[in-house]
C-alpha cells in the first residue's frame, strides 16, 4: 500500500499542496495563537523576574515603621541576605513644577540594595536615581532637579485624634544622578503589574531622616533561598517590642509601657496585659475644656486610670473625678462640685464631633503629691514637643483665644500633667477608638522591668501587627502561571479562521476524491476492499496534514512576528502596553501541531467516509457522487419542513428583537438583540432553502443562462446550503462581534451607566483624610464651593495589584477599596448584575465574613471568582478576613479592586488612615474649573482626576481592541470561505463536466458556459453576504445606539467588501481555471 | 461432477419499473467464452457487472466457481473478484501515478494471502511480453498510447491468474488496428491460459471472432 501511496502523493502533488496550504494556514493560526500566548507569558515573567528577581521575600510593614537592626537580627540567623528599606508613595515635579507625576514610589534604600542585580553602589546625600519611565515622563536628565512629595508618616493614622496635622508633606528637593534603565533594577517592584513603575531611589539614611524615622524601616528584602518556615521563624524571634513601637521603661522609678504610636494597639494592650496582669492602664486624653458653672479651662490634659493606682482612689466612681489643685484653683472647685468635660472625637474623614460628660468631683490632689506629674501624658505629636501652648499642632482646631497667659503659665511648670483624673472605665468609654484605648500601661513599684523586656519581646509577632512576610518568588510565579491566557484567547478569537481553514482543507481533499473517483471504482473492482481504498486515501491525506501541520509550526513563528507586532501598535490596547518578547515553546509548537493535526485527520476520515457508501460502479462512472435533487412535482408549502423552520425561528427573532427594547441594561439588551441576530440568520436560512427547493418553478419561465444558473443552485441543495450557511454565519459573526464594542460616553452622566454618572474619577499618592465634602475641610484646602461646587464619594485603599483587564497578571494581592454604602446607594449609582445594592455591604454575613462587590470583568476575568466565593485577605492583626464576594456590577469603572464597607475596612485595619479615591460630582459648567481647583489645591497630596468615561473607556478599550481582533481574524477566515467556495464551483464544474461538454458540444461559448457556472455561485455568495450582513446588523443595531457608539462602517463595511468581492473573483477563477480545459474529452468518453 | 464457473439462474435486474434482466440463465465453464451482444440500455453491461459481482441481481441466483453469491458481503465479494475475477473495461483506467509494470502487479496487493512479489513481478514481465510491451514496464500510462494502455489493462486483469475475464467493450475506445489486436490477445489468452472469456461489446468483428454469441432481447439472454 505503501508505495502507492508515495506514488500518489507525488502524482497529485497539486492537490495535496492545496489540501497542505489549508492544513499549514490551519496549523499556522493555532501554532502561532499558542506561541503568541508563549510569548506573553514569558514577556511577563522576565517583566516580574526584571522588577523583583532576586528578591525571595519581603517583610512588607507598610505604614508601619520597625527597627531597621531587625534585618541584621534575621541575617545573622539564616543564611540570607536581609536589607532594609523604607518605600512610601509620594509625587514628583521638576524644579519649575511645570511637570508633574502623581503616583511615584519613593524608595530608601541601603548600598547592598544595589548588590542585587550587580554591584553596591551608593546614592549621595541630596542626588537621586530614578528611573527612566519616571524620567521620561518628567522630561528631566541627569543633573537636573526634581522635588518630591511624601507624607510624613504620622505616629498613628491621621485618622486618629491627637495624631497631628494632617498635611505634613514633607518636600524633598533632590539632583538627579542617575537615571536606572530595568536591567539596572530601576524598574523594581513587588506588584505583579505590567505598568511600570515610578520609582525614586535615595539612600536609605537620606529618606529615614526626611520622613523621621532614623534607624526604621517599613520594608525588609530578603535575597538569597531561606526556606520560608525558617524565615517566618527567625523574624518573629528577632522582632521586639521596639519593632511593634512599644518602649518599654523607667521613669523615676516606675516602669510603664507606651507606645510611638500614641495609643497602644488593641493586640498589644492584650498581649501586655496577658503578659504582666500586675500592671494598669492609662488612657490620656487633650479635651477641649473643662467648665465649671461660670469658667473654663481649656484645652487640657485628663487621664483615665483604673481606680486603685496612681491618684485616682480604689472607690472613685465612673462619674467622679479627681483634680488637681491648679485646676480647683483656677475654676474655684471643691469637692462635690460637677464639672463638665468637652472632647472631641473623630468619626471617618476626621470629621469632629464635639462631646462632653459630666462629673463630680471626688478630690482634689495638691501639685506637690507624687501622683500629680507629666509622666501620665504621651508624647502627642504636634503638642508634647511644643514651647508653648499657642503652638500646638493637634490636628483638631485650637481656638487660640481661649487660651490664657495662666494656661500658658501652667504648660510652662507643668507640661502636658493631667488637670483632671477618671476612672479608666469611663475615659475609655468616651475616648476609645479602632487605634486603641491605652496611652501607656504602667506597672507597681518593684516591677522587674528589665526582665519583662525579654517576655514581652517573645510574645510580640509581626503577622499581628499587620507586618506580612510575602513570599515574593511564589507571588512571581503564581502570577504568570494565572496571569491571562493569550494564548488561548487569541485561539478562540481565531476559531473562524481555524475553522475556515479546516473546511477548505477539507473541500480541497474532497475535491481530491472526486477526481480520483474513478480509480477508486478500479481499485474496488479490481478486487480491493473499501477499507483498502478508504485507508489508502486516508493514510495519504493523513500525510499530507502532518506535513502541513508540521510546516505550520514554522508559519506559527513568523505569524507570532506579526501579532507580536500588532499587538505592540494596532492592537496594543489588549496587552496593556506590555513589550512582548518573542519567545516560542517547543511544547507550544508540538500542542498546536498535533491539535491541528488531529482535526485535520478527523476532516479527512469524515470526508473518505462515502468512498464506502458508494458502490465501484458508481465511482467508475461518476454516478450518484452526490445525488442531484430529484425535481419532483410541487410540495405545499405547509409540507417544507423549511418552512415550518423559517416560521418559528422567524417569530422567536421577532419577539427577541421586540422583547430586547424592554430590557434594562446595555449588556442584556445586547445579547437578547445578539439572540434575535442569530434566530433571524437561521429563518433566513430557513427562506434560503424554499427559495433554493422553488427555484425551479419561480424562474421556469425564465430562459436566460444566469436563471439557469440560479436553477442548478438547488441540485446538489444540501452543497448549496453549506456554501450559505458558512459564508453567512461568518458574515454574521464578524459583524455582530461589534455589538459588545463599549462606550462610555453617550450615559457618562446617568447614575444606572458604568460611570455611575460621576464626571470625575480622582486618585490621589497621598490619603486626604479629610470629608472633602464637608465646608470645613474646603475650607482648609482653599476650595471654593459656590463658583466651583462638587462633591464627591470617597474612597479609602488598602494598596494591592489591579485586578483588572488592564492586568495581564492574576493580582495575587488585589487591590481593597472600602466605601460609605450609603453614600452610593442613595444616588443609585452603577447598575447591578447581581445583588441588592450598595447596602448589601453593611449587612454582616452569618459566618462573620465580610461582604464585598466587584465589577463584572474583575470577578469573571481577572479574579475569576463569583457571588459567594470568598477572597482571603489578612488583617492587620494577621488574622485571615474572608471576604465574600455578594454583588456584582455591570461593567463599571470600577474595576479592578475589592469593595468593601468601609466600617468593615476600618475594623479590619484600623490603622489605615485617608482617602485615596474619589467618585467626583460636578455640574457641567463648572467641571474643568472645578477639576484645576481641585487638583491644584491638593497638587501637593498628587490628586489628578480622570474624567470617567475616559477611565471607563481604557477599561472598554482592552475589550473593543479584542473584538477588532476577533474582527480581523474572523474576516481573514471568511477570505479563507470564500475560496472554498471557489472549491465548491470546481467541484460542482466537475461533477457537471459531462453536461457542460454536451453543452459546449451543441453550440455554448465556453464564455457562456463560464457565465451560466459563475451566476450559479455568486448567487449563494450574495445571499450568504447579504442575510449574514442583515441578521448581524439586526444583532448590534440596538448594542450600539444603546453605547452610543458610532456604527463601525468603515471597519464592517471594508470587511463586507472584501468578502463580497473576494467570493465573486474567486468562483470566476474557479470556473476560468475549469473551462481552461478540453470539456470535449468528457463527452468522448461518455 | 465438474463444478461451473458461472451459474446464473432466473436472474432479473430492475431499475424502478424498467426490467433490465427478466429470468436470465447462463452458465459458463472454465474456458469457454461468450460474446454479449445488443443495443444501449439492453442490459448488456448490467449482466456483466452481475457476473463481476459489481452489482447484484433483484432475483434468481448467482453462483461463481461453486460459491453462492447471495448474501455475500461487499468484503467477501471484493475478495473473489481479486483472485477469480479480471476485469477490461472500455477505458483503461489505469492508475496514472503508477509505471506500467506497478500498474499490472497492483491488483496482486488486493489478494487475501500475501504473494511472492518476485513471481509477481515476473508474471508481469511475461504478460507484458506477451502483449508486447516487454519494453514499456518502466513507463507511466501518460507516455502509451491507447492501445497501449488497453493491453496493459488486459495484462493487470490477468495478474491474479482469474479463472474469468470480462471485457466491457475493450475495444470501444480504439482504432480498428488496435481493436483487432487486442480482440486476437484475448482469444490468445483465453486459449492459452484456459480463462473463461465474457465479453460485452458492439463489435461484429469481436463476437464474429469470439463464436460464441448471445444476444439480450426483451431482458432474456438469446443464444444466436
Amino acid at each position: 500500500m505503501f508505495p502507492y501511496i508515495i506514488k500518489s502523493l507525488r502524482h497529485y502533488w497539486r492537490t495535496h499542496l492545496a489540501v497542505l496550504a489549508g492544513v499549514f494556514v490551519a496549523s499556522t493560526v493555532l501554532t502561532g495563537a499558542l506561541f503568541v500566548g508563549d510569548s506573553v507569558k514569558a514577556s511577563l515573567k522576565q517583566l516580574i523576574e526584571e522588577r523583583s528577581g532576586g528578591v525571595q521575600a519581603v517583610l512588607l510593614g507598610n505604614d508601619r515603621f520597625f527597627s531597621q537592626a531587625l534585618a541584621a537580627k534575621v541575617a545573622a540567623s539564616t543564611s540570607a541576605t536581609i536589607l532594609p528599606v523604607v518605600q512610601v508613595q509620594g509625587t514628583i515635579t521638576d524644579e519649575t513644577s511645570t511637570a508633574r507625576v502623581n503616583t511615584i514610589s519613593v524608595i530608601g534604600v541601603p548600598d547592598a540594595f544595589w548588590g542585587i542585580r550587580g554591584k553596591s553602589a551608593s546614592i549621595n546625600p541630596g542626588e537621586t536615581w530614578i528611573n527612566k519611565a519616571l524620567a521620561q515622563q518628567l522630561n528631566v536628565k541627569v543633573g537636573d532637579t526634581v522635588i518630591a512629595r511624601v507624607e510624613q508618616p504620622g505616629a498613628i493614622s491621621r485618622d486618629a485624634p491627637l495624631s497631628g496635622e494632617s498635611d505634613a508633606v514633607v518636600p524633598l528637593r533632590l539632583d538627579v544622578s542617575k537615571i536606572l534603565t530595568a536591567a539596572e533594577f530601576g524598574n523594581y517592584s513587588i506588584k505583579a503589574e505590567q505598568t511600570a513603575p515610578n520609582n525614586l531611589f535615595l539612600s536609605l539614611s537620606e529618606l529615614a531622616k526626611s520622613l523621621d524615622k532614623v534607624g526604621r524601616a517599613n520594608l525588609l528584602i530578603v535575597q538569597g533561598e531561606p526556606p520560608l518556615p525558617d524565615l517566618e521563624t527567625a523574624i518573629d524571634e528577632a522582632w521586639t517590642a521596639d519593632d511593634t513601637d512599644l518602649a518599654l521603661h523607667e521613669r523615676e522609678g516606675d516602669w510603664e509601657i507606651v507606645s510611638r504610636r500614641v495609643l497602644v494597639d488593641w493586640r498589644a494592650e492584650e498581649i501586655v496585659r496577658e503578659a504582666a496582669p500586675e500592671g494598669s492602664g492609662v488612657f490620656t486624653y487633650l479635651i477641649n475644656g473643662i467648665k465649671a458653672s461660670n469658667s473654663e479651662a481649656p484645652y487640657s490634659m485628663v487621664a483615665a486610670v483604673e481606680p486603685g493606682t496612681g491618684p485616682v482612689p480604689q472607690d472613685l466612681g465612673d462619674n467622679e473625678t479627681v483634680i488637681n489643685q491648679w485646676l480647683a484653683e483656677d475654676l474655684g472647685l471643691a469637692v462635690g462640685d460637677e464639672v463638665s468635660m468637652s472632647y472631641n472625637v473623630f468619626s471617618p474623614g476626621r470629621k469632629l464631633e464635639e462631646k462632653s460628660a459630666t462629673f463630680t468631683i471626688h478630690s482634689v490632689l495638691p501639685m506637690t503629691d507624687g501622683a500629680i506629674h507629666a509622666r501620665w501624658t504621651p508624647d502627642f505629636p504636634g503638642v508634647s514637643e511644643a514651647d508653648n501652648c499657642r503652638d500646638w499642632k493637634p490636628g483638631i482646631p485650637v481656638d487660640l483665644e481661649k487660651i490664657r497667659d495662666k494656661d500658658e503659665t501652667y504648660w510652662d511648670d507643668y507640661k502636658g500633667t493631667p488637670k483632671a483624673f477618671i476612672s479608666l472605665s469611663a475615659g475609655q468609654e468616651a475616648w476609645s477608638n479602632r487605634f486603641g484605648q491605652l496611652t501607656s500601661y504602667r506597672f507597681p513599684k518593684g516591677f522587674d522591668g528589665e526582665n519583662f523586656k525579654a517576655t514581652l519581646d517573645e510574645k510580640l509577632n509581626p503577622a499581628e501587627f499587620g507586618v506580612h512576610l510575602i513570599d515574593l518568588a511564589q507571588s512571581r510565579e503564581q502570577a504568570v502561571i494565572h496571569s491571562l491566557d493569550l494564548g488561548l484567547y487569541l485561539t478562540a478569537l481565531s476559531y473562524f479562521i481555524i475553522i475556515a481553514a479546516i473546511i477548505l482543507t477539507v473541500l480541497l481533499f474532497a475535491l481530491g476524491l472526486d477526481q480520483r473517483e474513478s480509480q477508486i471504482g478500479t481499485l474496488r473492482a479490481l478486487g480491493f476492499t473499501s477499507n483498502f481504498a478508504r485507508k489508502a486515501y486516508f493514510i495519504e491525506g493523513g500525510i499530507v496534514a502532518l506535513l502541513g501541520s508540521i510546516l505550520g509550526i514554522f508559519g506559527g513563528l513568523g505569524y507570532t512576528k506579526a501579532m507580536i507586532g500588532a499587538l505592540t501598535s494596532v492592537w496594543k490596547g489588549a496587552i496593556g502596553g506590555l513589550q512582548i518578547v518573542f519567545a516560542p515553546s517547543l511544547t507550544s509548537g508540538l500542542i498546536g501541531a498535533y491539535g491541528m493535526f488531529f482535526m485535520a485527520v478527523i476532516a479527512i476520515l469524515f470526508a473518505t467516509r462515502r468512498i464506502s457508501k458508494r458502490t465501484p460502479l458508481q465511482l467508475m462512472t461518476g454516478a450518484g457522487a452526490a445525488q442531484d435533487k430529484q425535481h419532483s412535482a410541487a410540495k405545499p408549502l405547509l409540507e417544507h419542513k423549511a418552512f415550518w423552520g423559517m416560521l418559528v425561528t422567524g417569530l422567536l427573532a421577532l419577539a427577541s428583537l421586540l422583547g430586547g427594547s424592554s430590557q434594562s441594561g446595555a449588556m442584556a439588551q445586547a445579547g437578547t438583540f445578539f439572540a434575535g441576530g442569530m434566530l433571524t440568520l437561521v429563518a433566513g436560512l430557513c427562506a434560503a432553502s424554499l427559495l433554493l427547493d422553488g427555484s425551479h418553478r419561480w424562474l421556469s419561465r425564465r430562459h436566460d443562462l444566469a436563471s439557469l444558473g440560479i436553477r442548478n443552485s438547488a441540485r446538489k441543495r444540501g452543497r448549496s446550503l453549506s456554501v450559505i450557511v458558512i459564508m453567512a454565519a461568518g458574515v454574521f459573526m464578524v459583524c455582530a462581534t461589534n455589538a459588545f464594542r463599549q462606550g462610555a460616553t453617550k450615559d457618562a452622566g446617568v447614575r444606572s451607566s458604568g460611570t455611575g454618572g460621576f464626571r470625575y474619577v480622582g486618585e490621589s499618592s497621598l490619603p486626604i483624610y479629610e470629608d472633602l465634602n464637608t465646608p470645613a475641610a474646603k475650607e482648609q484646602y482653599g476650595l471654593d464651593d459656590e463658583d466651583e461646587p462638587f462633591s464627591m464619594v470617597p474612597f479609602r485603599v488598602r494598596e494591592g495589584e489591579e485586578a483588572s483587564c488592564l492586568n495581564l497578571n492574576q493580582a495575587q494581592r488585589p487591590r481593597l477599596m472600602a466605601v460609605n454604602p450609603e453614600s452610593l446607594d442613595n444616588l443609585k449609582a452603577f447598575t447591578f448584575q447581581q445583588g441588592a445594592g450598595w447596602n448589601i455591604l453593611s449587612e454582616p454575613l452569618a459566618d462573620g465574613a465580610i461582604p464585598a462587590i466587584m465589577d463584572m470583568n474583575s470577578a469573571t476575568y481577572a479574579l475569576k471568582v463569583k457571588v459567594g466565593d470568598d477572597i482571603l485577605y489578612e488583617n492587620e492583626s494577621g488574622k485571615i478576613l474572608r471576604i465574600r464576594l455578594v454583588g456584582i456590577l455591570q461593567s463599571s469603572l470600577l474595576q479592578g479592586s475589592v469593595i468593601i464597607s468601609e466600617d468593615n475596612f476600618l475594623a479590619a485595619f484600623p490603622s489605615a488612615g485617608g482617602y485615596r479615591y474619589f467618585l467626583v460630582d460636578t455640574p457641567a459648567e463648572t467641571a474643568d474649573k472645578a477639576k484645576a481647583s481641585l487638583t491644584r489645591m491638593l497638587g501637593d497630596w498628587g490628586l489628578s482626576l480622570t474624567s470617567s468615561a475616559e477611565r471607563l473607556d481604557a477599561y472598554n478599550n482592552v475589550q473593543n481592541t479584542y473584538l477588532k481582533m476577533f474582527s480581523t481574524l474572523g474576516g481573514l477566515g471568511l477570505l479563507l470561505g470564500t475560496v472554498g467556495l471557489a472549491v465548491v464551483t470546481f467541484r460542482n464544474i466537475l461533477e457537471r463536466r459531462r453536461e457542460l461538454a454536451l453543452m459546449e458540444a451543441v453550440g455554448f461559448t465556453k464564455k457562456r458556459l463560464s457565465w451560466l457556472v459563475v451566476s450559479e455561485h455568486w448567487f449563494l455568495h450574495i445571499i450568504a453576504v447579504v442575510l449574514g450582513a442583515v441578521a448581524a446588523f439586526l444583532a448590534i443595531y440596538p448594542a450600539l445606539v444603546a453605547s452610543g457608539q458610532e456604527l463601525p462602517a468603515k471597519l464592517i463595511g471594508t470587511t463586507l467588501v472584501l468578502i463580497f468581492l473576494g467570493g465573486l473573483f474567486f468562483c470566476w477563477w474557479a470556473a476560468r481555471t475549469v473551462f481552461k480545459q478540453p470539456l470535449l474529452d468528457s463527452l468522448r468518453h461518455e | 461432477m465438474d463444478t461451473k464457473l458461472v451459474e446464473l439462474n432466473s436472474v432479473s435486474k430492475r431499475y424502478g419499473d424498467r426490467v433490465i434482466l427478466d429470468g436470465v440463465d447462463l452458465t459458463l465453464n472454465p474456458g469457454d467464452r461468450l460474446t454479449i451482444v445488443g443495443p444501449s440500455g439492453s442490459g448488456k453491461s448490467t449482466l456483466l457487472n452481475i457476473i463481476g459481482l459489481l452489482d447484484q441481481p433483484d432475483d434468481g441466483t448467482y453462483t461463481i466457481d461453486g460459491t453462492p453469491t447471495a448474501g455475500m458481503s461487499e468484503n467477501a465479494k471484493a475478495a473473489l473478484r481479486s483472485k477469480a475475477i479480471g476485469f477490461i473495461f472500455q477505458l483503461h483506467h489505469l492508475l496514472p501515478q503508477l509505471s506500467v509494470l506497478e500498474n499490472v502487479t497492483f491488483p496482486a496487493h488486493a489478494l487475501a494471502e500475501k504473494p511472492n512479489w518476485d513471481d509477481i513481478e515476473s508474471r508481469g514481465r511475461d504478460l507484458l511480453a506477451k502483449v508486447g510491451l516487454q519494453d514499456q514496464e518502466s513507463k507511466f500510462p501518460a507516455q502509451l498510447s491507447g492501445g497501449e494502455r488497453q493491453r496493459v489493462a488486459v495484462v493487470r486483469a490477468l495478474i491474479n491468474q482469474p479463472k474469468l475475464l470480462l471485457a466491457d467493450e475493450p475495444t470501444g475506445a480504439l482504432d480498428r488496428a488496435n481493436a483487432d489486436a487486442l480482440t486476437d490477445l484475448l482469444l490468445k489468452l483465453n486459449e492459452s491460459e484456459g480463462i473463461a472469456l465474457v465479453a460485452v461489446t458492439h463489435d461484429a468483428s469481436i463476437a464474429k471472432a469470439v463464436g460464441s454469441v448471445a444476444e439480450i432481447q426483451n431482458g432474456s439472454l438469446v443464444r444466436i
